[in-house]
């Protein structure tokens, strides 16, 4: 211990020289240096190199430095807020119920149609003697609707244009008659 | 408006502290301002992200690793030597306006030599010692911050400051 310090005794000196010993470490290392020359200066030499090291100056952030920082993020942000704006109401669009509804609708009579236009179309083949059957029914319907339409004239200008409009037409006659004749 | 304001309070206190580490670590001013403009970037991206209270330690433990990535990408660790800013001799001169020139020649000398002597420090005690010493971290958050055990940084730190002892000697005289 005359010369040479134990390596347990000199880190407790280095750690009290340092501000970060404990209480008992300490007072152990204050009463070793009042005792012991080589302790004291020990102490004092790292106490001077604790000194030193803490005195440094920070360096300081150049300031253009901070302003390519909020210009980037700026700019990023301004990117982010177009892309976000579209993304939302993108999302916002087709995130309603009735579009996906109706668009699935409009696929659904797209495919339909589709398959009916692709479907070939029937063809049938009639007998001459199944025209021939249609041909008279037809001609039978359109007799009877004929007699039909005919006998509906006949009401018309017999029962409705004599019966009320020369009923009308009289009247009118008989009192331009009076008037005339000062009746 | 509250993440802003979270960020610029967050800029105005460590953005010093984060471009200090970077410099001692990369031994290059310019790589130093790259990683922290980085590291600010990223504080802004996460900043709703991370707890506020552990926002100093969230941005160191970035730096270091964003630090720790350049380094090994560029393939430059332990090669490069710290650059010497003129503008902090600038900076260093105008205070001798106020002070005895020979005193802040010296003051100038000593300051640049002890960080010349914690540059050289090994990797391993650089940082833990930066972060105890210069940057005012407790030992369990430089733990977490490096991912190393927490008796570990301990021996690394007290091993740091042999070694500045050893090399700071005529500083110290």
């Amino acid at each position: 211990m005359q010369n040479k310090i134990e390596t347990e005794l000199a880190d407790k000196i280095i750690n009290v020289a340092y501000g970060d010993a404990s209480i008992a470490d300490k007072i152990i290392v204050m009463l070793k240096a009042a005792k012991n020359e080589n302790v004291n200066n020990l102490l004092e030499e790292y106490r001077a190199t604790a000194s030193k090291i803490r005195k440094l100056n920070e360096l300081q952030l150049p300031d253009y430095l901070v302003e390519n920082v909020h210009n980037n993020i700026k700019g990023k942000s301004n990117a982010e807020n177009i892309l976000s704006k579209i993304s939302t109401s993108f999302i916002a669009t087709f995130s309603r119920k009735a579009i996906p509804l109706a668009a699935s609708g409009v696929i659904a009579l797209a495919v339909i149609s589709l398959l009916i236009i692709n479907e070939p179309a029937p063809t049938h083949k009639y007998t001459e003697a199944q025209i021939e059957v249609a041909e008279n029914q037809l001609k039978q319907s359109l007799a009877i609707v004929g007699k039909v339409f005919i006998k509906a004239e006949k009401n018309f200008s017999q029962d409705i244009l004599d019966k009320q409009l020369n009923k009308t037409l009289n009247k009118g006659y008989y009192l331009v008659n009076n008037i005339l004749t000062g009746g | 408006m509250l993440s802003s304001a979270k960020f610029d309070f967050l800029i105005k206190h460590y953005k010093n502290k984060v471009f200090n580490y970077a410099i001692y670590i990369m031994k290059n001013q310019m790589d130093a301002e790259d990683v922290t403009q980085e590291v600010l970037i990223r504080t802004w991206q996460n900043i709703d992200k991370f707890n506020f209270n552990a926002a100093k330690a969230w941005m160191m433990r970035t730096t270091h690793n964003l630090c720790i990535d350049y380094l090994r990408k560029n393939n430059i660790f332990n090669k490069r030597k710290l650059d010497v800013n003129e503008d902090y001799y600038v900076e260093f001169a105008d205070r001798s306006i106020n002070g005895n020139p020979s005193t802040v020649a010296e003051s100038i000398i000593t300051e640049e030599g002890i960080r010349e002597a914690i540059n050289n420090l090994p990797e391993r005690f650089k940082s833990p010692f930066i972060l105890y010493e210069l940057q005012g971290f407790k030992y369990k958050e430089i733990s977490k911050i490096l991912d190393v055990p927490l008796n570990t940084i301990k021996v690394n730190i007290l091993r740091a400051r042999k070694q500045l002892q050893k090399d700071l000697k005529e500083y110290a005289k």
